[in-house]
């Protein structure tokens, strides 16, 4: 199967007051129809950076973007603004994490709605209302007529998510790039939502991509998925066979820190308890060799503090599944390795 | 990046420079602080050294030069009266800052005074001191101004009284928001359980804390202040002849503005420099004194490594 | 809506109470007597005597200011020593003058504070941003009565563009409104502009790094639409407030430009009722000037409601 939207070698810097910072490096990714990508890692591993650089959604005074990203036969990076405002919200869609700041609060829901609907081409005034209630029936908001004239801030957390899927879904976007969408949101509409994209999805055959720093929500919704750390991907796999097999020391932390699934704390909450010690290198000053080095509990090769470990094929998993460490995993079975 | 941020707003241990070196430092990389600080410096050195520098007697009337253009002699002309124009502006240096230092000094004394009560005692205090500025607040500055000059009757001592009492309410305002937010900061909290007075409390913790935007301010009202005297002493309130003020100098050159246009242009643009380099002066120092700011400030100096 | 409205309805009438008070104090504390300066000395004990008893300046001061405040209620603000005219006749006569005067300076405000603020806040650091900052500092910076005098000297005397002073009204001939309020309006616009610049640019670089900004942008809308909807929109909330504050001052008299251009509004005459000690006349209008910045405040937090309807729902600011 062809790849919708097919990410080679981007790299992402902004020049800072300190100097240049690299926010993201080499990335590689594709997303397919009716697919979902998960990108994981913590906040400043460049995850949020690389969705928007696509879209040249980035301060451009300040960004430097470098690497291919093909969409629908067509290159994405070094467009020009106004070809990439037809790709915004027609081609590829997306869903921001928090839906208070995310929507405009003096605008009413119809308006924002509309704004998206009218975006690429003249609709008439009746077909833009009818469109925007429809919408709003599909991401599964009772009594949608109504809602239309509501503000962002009479309605629910989830409520509000809703709506931002809503306006994601108006340009009809074959690619939809979901970042931290449940991040804000209590663990029960966290679900609720989790389970709308995947409907959407089936009955769309839309691509998605979940950008999240939570693997437990992975696990459930992803086929692919691709872990960052220092703007680099350090892993990469099909879920089941990077869920059996976690290759590299920052894939397993993440997932020995793991709570459990049905945990109902709030995911700011949760979210304190999946990082592990430490915290990432400064994109201004990384370390030479490998990044994760200051925090990892197997820096034993003597490779790891001269050169960056290339994405190789994890031994003994699926062809797909790689990893970027020097670090080798003992014998299949004796995984549980204690710090 | 978030490391250095917050280390910055800690109060500092370590063995760096003076808090004030700093600031000094970073005042002198920048353009604009630096032609405001010359502009000033010749200001308060026109101010002081007046009588010794100024070529011609600033208030004596020596009627054969009268109305004379600017020249070699007269750089700014003469006036009405053939007094040289130039020598009353340099004598006119010490009054605007006199009046507009004594006037500042008397709204930061109260105003910080009143914003000190009111933050910090809360309630009663704070309703009663604060709805007062409010209401001085509610008039026209310059006609506050008028009134109380009215109450008072001119001159310029008045004047500074007048003008010091126009700007309490902006210093109480100011200190008031930063009492707030640092009255609730653990360090405060803690110095309070561990029995400290009020006085105490205030002079070593909560003061400090409000120096900044209160340095800030001193430097915008200094410019307010020197604006207003000159707008009362043009419109005869204020300074009283003989003595030159550049409001005054302004209000006498408008009666011959088609004979001698020197006499009401460079008094004025006296005033406009002067304002205009405290203006300038503030806004730097608003850049300097912001934590946020001056990280940044710092960054493009040092480089990467900050 | 309605309680936030009444709450701010009693703040407002608090703090004129307040004012009130303050300016009958001020009046009090005024030396100098009025009747004495106001029929000069050579007027006889009995008329003397006699305006003192009609103005009740011999009755005691809590009933002085209650008959003041009572009759101030009912819009009757007292009779002129000076000229002998009510004072309520003397502010409708100077209401127009100062109403052109202000509403001139505005427009000449937004005008330059609206293009220059916006300008340089989407290019920050930008040859356009430094002008902008430049300009503002300036003009906050320049005395309106030099300014004043200068546009005189060039455009009144050397250009012979413009007049140098005076006023006529509206209705009379338009073109001569317009020709005269020219100069004035742009002396007093200048300093408000300056302030209103600095304003735009704040407001409108906070509204750009706002998260739907991002949205907006994602949703594939026109740069000039995000800009229109989502940033100036939103820009817009603060600035009512502080656009606010800038007109309830040029409404209550630019006393310095209106002195300087013989502008016969209601500074020229507070000022010249302080002049003369003529108190009925300045309390009169110290009173309307407070009146008018609690009236605009007010107006702007019930606009802000309106612009942000976040605050109609919170329980106060």
């Amino acid at each position: 199967m062809s790849a919708l939207l097919s990410v080679r070698d981007l790299a992402v810097t902004f020049s800072t007051p300190r100097g240049p910072a690299h926010v993201v490096g080499g990335l590689d990714f594709d997303v397919e129809a009716g697919r979902t990508l998960a990108i994981v890692g913590e906040s400043g591993s460049g995850k949020s950076v690389s969705s928007l650089a696509l879209l040249g959604l980035l301060p451009d005074a300040v960004t430097r973007v470098s690497g291919s990203a093909v969409f629908d036969g067509a290159e994405l990076i070094g467009r020009s603004e106004e070809q990439l405002r037809h790709v915004r919200g027609a081609g590829i869609g997306m869903v921001f994490q928090d839906p208070m700041t995310s929507l405009n609060p003096v605008l009413t829901v119809e308006r924002q709605l509309a704004e998206a609907l009218r975006a690429h081409g003249r609709v008439s005034a009746e077909a833009v209302r009818a469109r925007s209630v429809e919408l709003l029936d599909d991401v599964g908001i009772p009594d949608a007529a109504a809602r239309l004239r509501a503000y962002p801030h009479q309605l629910s957390g989830g409520m509000r998510q809703r709506v931002m899927i809503a306006i994601a879904l108006a340009g009809e976007p074959r690619v939809l790039i979901a970042d931290e969408a449940t991040t804000a949101l209590d663990v029960t509409v966290q679900a609720q939502i989790l389970e709308l994209v995947a409907r959407l999805q089936d009955e769309r055959g839309t691509g998605v991509v979940w950008i999240t720093h939570d693997l437990g929500v992975v696990a459930g919704i992803a086929d692919h998925v691709v872990v960052m750390y220092a703007g680099r991907c350090v892993e990469e796999g099909p879920v089941d066979a990077l869920y059996a097999r976690p290759s590299h020391p920052y894939t397993r932390g993440l997932l020995e820190s793991l709570p459990v699934l049905d945990d109902a704390r709030p995911a700011r909450e949760r979210e304190a308890l999946t990082t592990m010690p430490g915290l990432p290198p400064d994109p201004v000053d990384l370390p030479p060799g490998c990044a994760f080095r200051p925090r990892c509990a197997y820096r034993l090769d003597p490779r790891c503090a001269t050169q960056v470990p290339p994405l190789e094929p994890v031994a003994g998993s699926v062809e797909t599944h790689r990893a970027a460490t020097f670090y080798r995993l003992p014998a299949a079975g004796d995984a549980q390795v204690r710090r | 990046m978030s490391a250095g941020e917050r280390a910055d707003t800690l109060p500092s241990t370590a063995p760096h420079r003076p808090r004030w070196v700093e600031t000094l430092v970073l005042l002198a990389r920048s353009p604009m602080a630096v032609a405001s600080g010359l502009v000033l410096t010749a200001v308060v050195a026109a101010a002081l050294l007046a009588g010794r520098i100024s070529p011609h007697d600033p208030v004596e009337p020596s009627v054969d030069d009268r109305l004379q253009a600017p020249s070699g002699e007269h750089w700014f002309g003469t006036d009405e009266l053939g007094r040289d124009v130039f020598s009353r502006v340099l004598a006119g240096a010490e009054v605007s800052l006199r009046v507009g230092a004594v006037a500042v000094g008397i709204s930061l004394a109260a105003g910080v005074l009143i914003g000190l009560l009111a933050g910090y005692y809360r309630r009663w205090v704070d309703d009663v001191l604060m709805r007062v500025m409010d209401v001085v607040f509610a008039f026209p500055a310059l006609l506050m101004a008028i009134a109380v000059l009215a109450i008072l009757g001119r001159g310029s001592t008045n004047a500074m009284i007048a003008i010091g009492i126009v700007y309490t309410p902006i210093f109480a305002r100011i200190t008031r928001a930063s009492v707030l937010s640092v009255r609730e900061e653990v360090y405060v909290r803690a110095a309070r359980s561990a029995g400290a007075g009020d006085v105490r409390i205030v002079a070593r913790h909560v003061l400090p804390n409000v120096t900044a935007p209160i340095i800030v301010q001193t430097s915008v009202s200094l410019a307010f202040a020197i604006l207003s005297e000159a707008a009362l002493s043009f419109v005869g309130l204020g300074t009283q002849p003989p003595d030159p003020s550049w409001g005054r100098m302004l209000s006498e050159g408008r009666g011959f503005l088609e004979q001698a246009w020197w006499m009401a242009v460079f008094p004025g643009a006296a005033i406009f420099l002067t304002v205009l380099a405290f203006n300038v002066l503030g806004d730097v120092l608003r850049d300097v004194l912001d934590p946020r700011q001056r990280a940044a400030m710092k960054g493009t100096a040092k480089g990467s490594g900050g | 809506m309605t309680g936030y409205v009444l709450r701010r309805l009693l703040q407002s009438a608090a703090v004129l109470l307040g004012v009130s008070v303050l300016v009958f104090a001020i009046m009090q504390l005024v030396p100098g007597d009025p009747v004495r300066a106001a029929l000069g000395t050579r007027a006889t004990p009995e008329t003397y005597a006699a305006l003192r008893e009609r103005s009740g300046l011999d009755d005691p001061v809590l009933v002085q200011y209650l008959d003041w405040i009572t009759s101030a209620l009912r819009g009757d603000l007292g009779v002129s020593f000076r000229s002998g005219e009510t004072v309520s006749s003397l502010i409708v006569e100077r209401l127009p003058a100062t109403l052109s005067l202000a509403v001139g300076a505005i427009v000449v405000a937004l005008l330059i504070a609206v293009p220059l603020g916006t300008l340089s806040a989407l290019r920050p650091r930008s040859p356009v941003d430094w002008f902008s900052t430049l300009t503002s500092q300036a003009g906050l910076s320049i005395p309106d009565f030099w300014m004043g005098i200068m546009f005189i000297l060039i455009f009144a005397g050397t250009l012979g563009w413009f007049p140098s002073a005076g006023y006529t009204p509206l209705l009379e001939d338009p073109v001569g409104w317009a020709h005269h309020l020219v100069l004035p309006a742009i002396t007093a616009g200048v300093s408000s502009g300056s302030i209103l610049t600095r304003f735009v640019r704040s407001s409108v670089l906070e509204a750009m790094g706002q998260d739907h900004v991002r949205t907006a942008r994602a949703k594939g809308m026109r740069a000039r639409d995000v800009l229109r909807w989502h940033i100036l929109r939103n820009a817009l909330v603060p600035f009512v407030t502080v656009g606010g504050v800038q007109l309830a001052y040029l409404l209550s008299g630019v006393v310095i430009v209106e002195f300087v251009f013989a502008w016969p509004g209601l500074g020229q005459l507070a000022f010249q009722a302080v002049l003369d000690r003529d108190y009925p006349v300045l309390q009169g209008a110290v009173l309307l000037f407070a009146l008018v910045f609690l009236v605009v405040n007010l107006v702007v937090d019930l606009l802000y409601a309106r612009l942000d309807p976040r605050i109609s729902y919170g329980s106060g600011r």
